[in-house]
């Protein structure tokens, strides 16, 4: 082996672990400035609109079905749910800090005693077991209402999850980006192929949303669903459109996704529920 | 009497050759279309069809622009290939289209 | 000449269902194979949503003694389960190339 080649190889190595050496913070920079710069009239917290951010027609159209939104009754009947008391006369707000009130923004947290990402979603159902009530389904129906009223009360709080620094917070981060930038399905798609790579480019009709801002409004309703889905609902849209098989609510992967995700728009404001063509 | 029965069969078998070639334009076109198989247009303008997308170039001129059939085969079968990261299907690759419809689809995307 | 033909035409049945029970079991071999491959590409975490259905229909194919069938459906699982077991081994690395530049 010459002298060049060893430089060439020496190089490529230390490319090599730079890459996968980067830290959290220097991802989170990394990502949103791809936006930001890609983007440069519209400011970081606007990202939170998705296509509606990029899209003026798609906006106008947006803002006007917001006159009345769909989701009010959803919404109300989330709150009126998160108020009714367990059969043991407990309620959802002795589970959390701030009795439930303006926490979105700290969710997904990583428990590190039981090493393992806890989503909103995941705490409200151990909030219920925990108060002998039997868990609810994942992804639609009453959880996401609650968590959609959960949600609104952190309007304008701004996405702060807590940076990954331990081993095991680190290797669910880890976990959630390789998942991110991985390729998969029969169709061959990573989240990035689209919502990266593409962001702002049309496929048919639909304009390609950006991956900063994604967790900021969920759980969205959606015109599609006619009913709130949480943003690992949404996940199972995706993979089915690049036929790649959804996985259960809450299951490690998703929730190592979405602590990915939600660690890359810190510093957006919350602005959930929204609706969603 | 001979003469006429040699007309009368090449007039046929010309119609059938060309009702052939054309279905082949036809299956080639349906199968770009079809939202189940091609689905080219979620991605590349092309010919007279609505709502495309623009994540990919505009499907023209293609003899020009692949000359070589293989070549245009090669991007369709399998496009991480060229590009690892690229975002187009590997069609053939990943066995979205049979090899015959791929024949049938190249048949169609040079008359672009 | 009588008893020739019969003791044929029963030899003939024999065989025609030794043929038929081999099918049988090929066709249920070929379904093991192929959900075996499909389990491989869960704990790979890279299914594709398009092998359950083939396996779902070779399945009825067999039901159905339709052992032709049940073969080459199950072989196109299986096919599809070794690429997204690729495509997982191939992701391993190449999930890199994906990030911001």
């Amino acid at each position: 082996m010459n002298l060049l080649s060893k430089a060439l190889i020496t190089l490529l190595l230390i490319s090599l672990t730079s890459v996968s050496y980067a830290t959290p913070e220097q991802d989170k920079e990394t990502f949103q400035s791809f936006y930001t710069e890609r983007f440069p009239d519209i400011s970081k917290a606007e990202f939170g609109d998705g296509v509606y951010a990029l899209d003026q027609d798609a906006r106008d159209q947006w803002e006007a079905m917001n006159d009345f939104p769909p989701y009010e009754d959803d919404l109300e009947e989330g709150e009126t749910l998160f108020n009714t008391p367990f059969t043991n006369g407990k309620s959802y707000a002795s589970c959390f800090e701030n009795d439930g009130e303006n926490i979105r923004q700290h969710y997904p947290k990583f428990d590190s005693k039981r090493n393992m990402v806890v989503t909103l979603e995941l705490a409200i159902n151990e909030c219920r077991t925990n108060n002998d009530e039997e868990p609810l389904p994942y992804k639609k129906g009453d959880i996401a209402k609650i968590s959609a009223y959960m949600a609104s009360t952190s309007e304008g709080s701004e996405i702060n999850i807590a940076t990954p620094t331990s081993k095991g917070e680190l290797a669910a981060y880890e976990a959630g980006k390789q998942y991110f930038y991985s390729k998969r399905g029969q169709l061959n798609f990573s989240c990035a192929n689209c919502h990266i790579q593409n962001v702002g480019r049309k496929a048919r009709s639909e304009t390609l949303s950006p991956a900063l801002g994604h967790p900021t409004h969920f759980p969205v309703y959606r015109m599609k669903w006619e009913s709130f889905g949480t943003l690992q609902r949404r996940f199972d849209s995706c993979n089915k459109q690049v036929r790649a098989e959804p996985l259960p609510g809450q299951s490690e992967a998703y929730r190592n996704l979405e602590y990915f995700m939600t660690y890359m728009s810190n510093g957006l404001p919350v602005n959930g529920p929204a609706s969603r063509k | 009497m001979h003469k006429k029965l040699l007309i009368i069969i090449s007039i046929t078998l010309l119609t059938l050759m060309s009702n052939l070639l054309f279905a082949n334009d036809m299956d080639g076109k349906k199968i770009a279309f079809d939202r189940k198989k091609g689905n080219c247009l979620a991605c590349h303008v092309m010919d007279d069809g609505d709502m495309a997308g623009n994540i990919g170039p505009p499907l023209i001129v293609m003899k020009a622009r692949f000359p070589d059939r293989e070549a245009l085969k090669a991007q369709i079968w399998d496009a991480t290939t060229k590009n690892s990261i690229s975002i187009m299907p590997p069609f053939g690759k990943h066995q979205i289209l049979s090899d015959a419809e791929i024949e049938k689809l190249l048949d169609y995307l040079y008359t672009l | 000449m009588k008893l020739k033909a019969l003791s044929l035409i029963i030899i003939f049945g024999f065989f025609c269902t030794l043929a038929n029970a081999t099918t049988a079991t090929d066709a249920a071999k070929s379904i093991q194979l192929a959900e075996d491959l499909w389990d491989k590409t869960k704990s790979a975490g890279h299914e594709w949503n398009t092998i359950k259905p083939l396996v779902a229909q070779a399945k009825q194919a067999l039901e159905s003694k339709d052992f032709a069938t049940a073969i080459e459906l199950s072989n196109k699982a299986s096919q599809q389960a070794e690429l997204a077991l690729i495509q997982a081994e191939h992701e391993k690395t190449n999930w890199l190339n994906n990030l911001p530049k």
